[in-house]
């Protein structure tokens, strides 16, 4: 199998300009947990919910919790993105897409072709291909 | 493949009332990504590295600027654990689990026997698993084999040919039948509570020999199982209950005119739920006996 028979629809496209709490409702909008952050044609980062989530403050912060709104309101996805992510293709091997993931520690990787975004592999997509697989096995 | 071939069984568990900065070196340490939180004797949740990330300082500076440099070490691990995490048991399916993990957006499963933990599942360990199986890497073979053992000449070819069979990283079980020598034993609807202790010194030692025949050094998930009943019926039952994918049995040598009388590979191949392969034992052996 190849990372085109694991990749679900389109991705959530946001802009690094984007404040943060566009991107939270944009993900939520969608049902999604990543979202590919791309300027232009270009892809620049991801952005998960958990990566939304570390940038808000603790409990113990000496912010009150408007203050905290509006500060947080200011910051651009740029900068909490993760840059440069690893990338695949379409024609990737879906094993060695699985291997990259869980070796680099990440949940998604963006697939592209020619140079541009054709979609998301996300780890949520290749679990559930687990009980497929058992499936296929058996009918060998 | 069930969730005990790739779960973590080592592992350290937390406690509501620890601090998170502690939480993080230890998992640092322990180089793992999550680990199960404890209530008394129960698991209680789990917390992820993410979920550090997530309850402790903003990562965005001006924000962090505004955040006590102890702000970890004030925050504990109830401030950030995640409850009502789903358990699995070491049983359970690892397609079911995989299921779970995505479904719930969860970084691992605790894995509880009862209610105690007894290992981790994580995601990684679950994209390694598909990695290997994408990749072919496991190679050609069985998830399960099942060796019928008797002892006799033909269970070193038996052997044999089983682990050569198994999956890398698959399961290879061995099946010894000890066999009371009176008949009406077996009729009884629990030959285990009639066992003598003529029987029971018969399971010990051929638990011992079973014992012997492990090799060290195999990838394979060995697993030793001694019966008490007639060999066919056990196997067949056993192999059934295992979900064997392949039972190995060695023919026996047989002489005269017993040559000519099924054994219990015939009967197996006969009736039993998976494919069944016959060893002959070895061809010195063989020629022997005619």
């Amino acid at each position: 199998m190849r990372v085109a028979d694991g990749v679900d629809g389109p991705p959530v496209v946001v802009c690094p300009s984007d404040g943060l709490e566009a991107a939270r409702r944009r993900l939520e909008q969608h049902g999604a947990r990543h979202a590919v952050v791309l300027s232009g044609d270009l892809l620049v980062g991801t952005l998960s919910r958990r990566d939304l989530d570390a940038a808000r403050p603790s409990v113990a912060t000496s912010l009150t919790v408007g203050e905290s709104a509006g500060r947080l309101a200011g910051v651009e996805i740029a900068t909490i993105m993760r840059r440069e992510p690893i990338v695949v293709a379409m024609a990737t091997p879906l094993g060695e897409a699985a291997r990259l993931m869980r070796d680099a520690g990440v949940d998604a990787l963006p697939v592209l072709e020619g140079g541009r975004l054709a979609g998301l592999l996300t780890a949520e997509a290749l679990l559930r291909l687990v009980p497929r697989l058992g499936a296929d096995a058996r009918c060998r | 493949m069930r969730v005990k071939t790739l779960m973590r069984t080592r592992f350290s568990t937390l406690t509501p009332d620890l601090s998170l900065a502690r939480a993080r070196e230890l998992m640092a340490r322990e180089r793992v990504t999550c680990l199960p939180v404890m209530h008394g004797s129960q698991v209680a949740g789990v917390l992820s590295v993410d979920a550090i990330r997530g309850a402790g300082p903003s990562v965005v500076p001006a924000l962090a600027r505004h955040e006590p440099p102890d702000a970890l070490a004030r925050l504990t691990v109830r401030d950030a654990m995640r409850v009502g995490v789903p358990t699995v048991r070491a049983e359970t399916p690892v397609e079911t689990a995989a299921l779970l993990l995505a479904d719930g957006d969860l970084e691992a499963l605790p894995v509880v026997d009862g209610e105690s933990p007894v290992g981790m599942l994580t995601r990684q360990d679950v994209l390694g698993f598909l990695a290997d199986a994408l990749d072919g890497d496991r190679g050609p073979g069985f998830d399960h084999v099942l060796v019928l053992v008797d002892f006799g000449e033909g269970t070193d070819a038996a052997l044999a040919a089983g682990s050569r069979l198994a999956r890398r990283a698959g399961r290879l079980t061995l099946l010894h039948v000890v066999t009371p020598r009176w008949r009406w034993l077996l009729a009884g609807a629990e030959p285990i509570g009639t066992l003598d202790w003529l029987v029971r010194q018969r399971r010990d030692r051929a638990l011992a020999l079973l014992r012997q025949l492990d090799r060290t050094g195999t990838p394979l998930d060995l697993g030793r199982i001694v019966a008490v009943g007639d060999p066919v019926e056990q196997a067949l039952a056993l192999a059934a209950r295992l979900e064997a994918d392949l039972l190995v049995v060695g023919r026996p040598v047989r002489r005269g005119l017993r040559r000519w009388r099924p054994g219990p590979a015939e009967a197996l191949v006969a009736r039993a739920p998976c494919p069944v392969l016959a060893v002959p034992p070895r061809s010195a052996d063989h020629d022997a006996g005619r």
